[in-house]
């Protein structure tokens, strides 16, 4: 846990790229997936996004 | 028990940037994950409504983050051509008086690049300026904040304006007087603040005159304009006219000792170029009606439907954000940066290397800061779609009853905090501050002009906007200093607009 830790924040730019990209793809297609009701596929894309945000409290 | 759990994700972005000094990305990510949690737990908030409420934050951080990667690339192409060394190096031939650069560049162009820009625009375009210039990067930061807030509701073209219109079905008629009365007086207040954040009291006690006579000017100008039918220039003629008297004036403190060398004016011109062109381009396809149709080619833009939480709360159906490309702030920035850096390539300013610099400092520099605005703006949705934002709201209402004149502002005041914009902040209150202005006997001018003058002047203080100012002045991490000088100064005016607020209804009964 803490390499992975340690890795993040070596990387602090590639981290918030990252951070950012499971931020901000997961909406659009959450939204789709509201439209059709896929209330299981709204879950895992809510999951990718809490993720990111997870990501950037380890980045300090 | 509601009130206490809504303002919890607020209270903990407080706390975790002013008090622990974490940086914006880290508080803002606690935030969004503290007001999910609450959210879905407290105020039935379900999978549906979190998706499209995720999907309505996500246009509203692009419409935002746009704007920042625009501007801090419009900043990067002058800073790699030099031209914000030079701009700083001129200066002092206009002034060296810092306290009447501050005022110049930091209040009256300030005001000016909120009339014709929008989001974020002053503080990102200034700050570098100013810390080229010397000031501190705290100072360059906290100087243009404090300097443009009184400029938001008539500036952007009017569009804050405009939203608490459309909000409320109040026409301007009604909305103009005491909302431009309002942000006038701040804006005189304005003056002697941005004085005192360059230099304290004593640059205050020296500079009160010019400051006041700036300030009285800029403040009947937009007066005058916004309430004869122009409100969407009000704040871009007040600053032309802030210009036109403030550039002779700060001249008058010039020293007469020319030690300091002779001033380059090919080289100020051309440095200056890029700014000029940010005007020209701005008025070009905002105020020619032909271009304006044509770069209103291309819009995107969601339709969502009507959604409510399992508790009852409904947000109705409606369009989500409307991102007009190719004349998006956003896209003019982008414009000015291409035709800046053109200008300057054949001014030959460039070293071998000079556009993957460019880019790459671009890219570096604005990452973190769009992590924290993407989390915040995601946070701030979400409570007003669980209707977190309603039920604080109310809380404050329904406590302060007939103090409720004095509380208006500071409800406006919490709505841009949370929002990261004047705009938003009307469209999320202007209707419950009209519905209980009728139902509390009050002038629902006067209380909505409260609300639009406390939103305008407490947005310098949105962590989203802090954040744009702190990354462009060399400040990331650091946006809880920023936000601890930020808040006397927007303190004392939201204050102001409540005492004004006070009078007012009492003129009004």
């Amino acid at each position: 846990m803490s390499n992975i830790y340690r890795y993040f924040n070596e990387h602090k730019f590639e981290s918030y790229v990252i951070a950012f990209l499971l931020m901000t793809i997961p909406p659009l297609l959450m939204y789709y997936a509201a439209q059709d009701g896929n209330i299981s596929l709204i879950f895992v894309l809510l999951g990718f996004i809490v993720l990111g945000n997870l990501l950037v409290l380890m980045i300090r | 028990m509601n009130f206490v759990l809504a303002l919890t994700p607020i209270l903990l972005i407080l706390v975790l940037m002013v008090g622990l000094r974490w940086g914006a990305a880290r508080a803002g990510a606690a935030g969004y994950l503290s007001a999910l949690v609450i959210a879905v737990v407290f105020f039935g908030a379900g999978p549906e409504l979190l998706a499209y409420a995720h999907a309505k934050a996500l246009f509203l951080s692009l419409d935002v983050l746009f704007i920042i990667w625009a501007a801090f690339l419009l900043y990067r192409v002058a800073d790699e051509a030099g031209a914000i060394r030079t701009i700083g190096e001129a200066l002092p031939h206009l002034t060296p008086d810092r306290g009447m650069q501050a005022l110049i560049i930091g209040w009256v162009f300030a005001t000016f690049l909120q009339g014709v820009g929008g989001f974020g625009v002053p503080v990102a375009v200034i700050s570098p300026i100013l810390v080229g210039l010397g000031f501190s990067p705290l100072a360059a930061v906290v100087i243009p904040s404090v300097g443009h807030g009184w400029a938001v509701t008539f500036g952007s073209l009017g569009s804050s304006f405009a939203a608490l219109m459309a909000s409320t079905g109040v026409p301007a008629e009604v909305l103009a007087p005491p909302s431009a009365l309002f942000l006038g007086i701040a804006g005189i207040v304005t003056g002697p603040m941005v004085a005192h954040a360059a230099g304290g009291w004593s640059t205050v006690r020296r500079l009160l005159l010019p400051a006041l006579i700036l300030g009285v000017l800029m403040a009947s100008v937009q007066f005058v304009v916004a309430t004869n039918g122009f409100w969407y220039i009000g704040a871009f003629v007040a600053g032309i006219a802030g210009l036109a008297l403030g550039i002779p004036l700060a001249m008058r403190t010039r020293s007469k000792n020319r030690s300091d060398g002779s001033l380059n004016l090919r080289g100020l011109l051309i440095a200056l170029s890029g700014y000029a062109l940010l005007i020209v381009i701005t008025l070009t396809i905002q105020l020619i009606p032909a271009v304006k149709t044509m770069m209103s080619a291309v819009v995107l833009q969601v339709d969502f439907p009507e959604i409510s939480t399992s508790l009852g709360y409904i947000t109705p159906a409606g369009p989500g954000r409307r991102l007009v490309i190719f004349r998006h702030t956003g896209m003019i920035l982008l414009y000015t940066s291409i035709l800046a850096y053109i200008i300057y390539r054949i001014s030959d300013l460039y070293k071998h290397g000079s556009v993957r610099s460019i880019l790459e400092g671009t890219v570096r520099r604005v990452m973190s800061s769009s992590v924290s605005i993407a989390s915040m703006v995601a946070m701030a949705v979400i409570m007003q779609h669980s209707g977190m934002t309603d039920a604080i709201a109310r809380g404050l209402a329904e406590a302060f009853g007939a103090f409720y004149p004095f509380v208006a502002p500071w409800i406006g005041a919490l709505g841009a905090f949370m929002t990261g914009s004047n705009t938003n902040s009307n469209v999320v209150f202007g209707e419950l501050q009209k519905q209980t202005a009728i139902l509390l006997g009050y002038s629902v001018a006067i209380i909505l002009a409260a609300q639009t003058s406390g939103a305008a002047l407490a947005s310098v203080l949105a962590p989203t906007k802090v954040v744009v100012g702190a990354s462009t002045a060399g400040m990331a991490g650091r946006e809880g200093d920023v936000m601890r000088k930020l808040v006397v100064y927007v303190g004392i005016l939201v204050l102001l607009i409540s005492i004004l607020t006070v009078i007012g209804v009492l003129i009004a009964e």
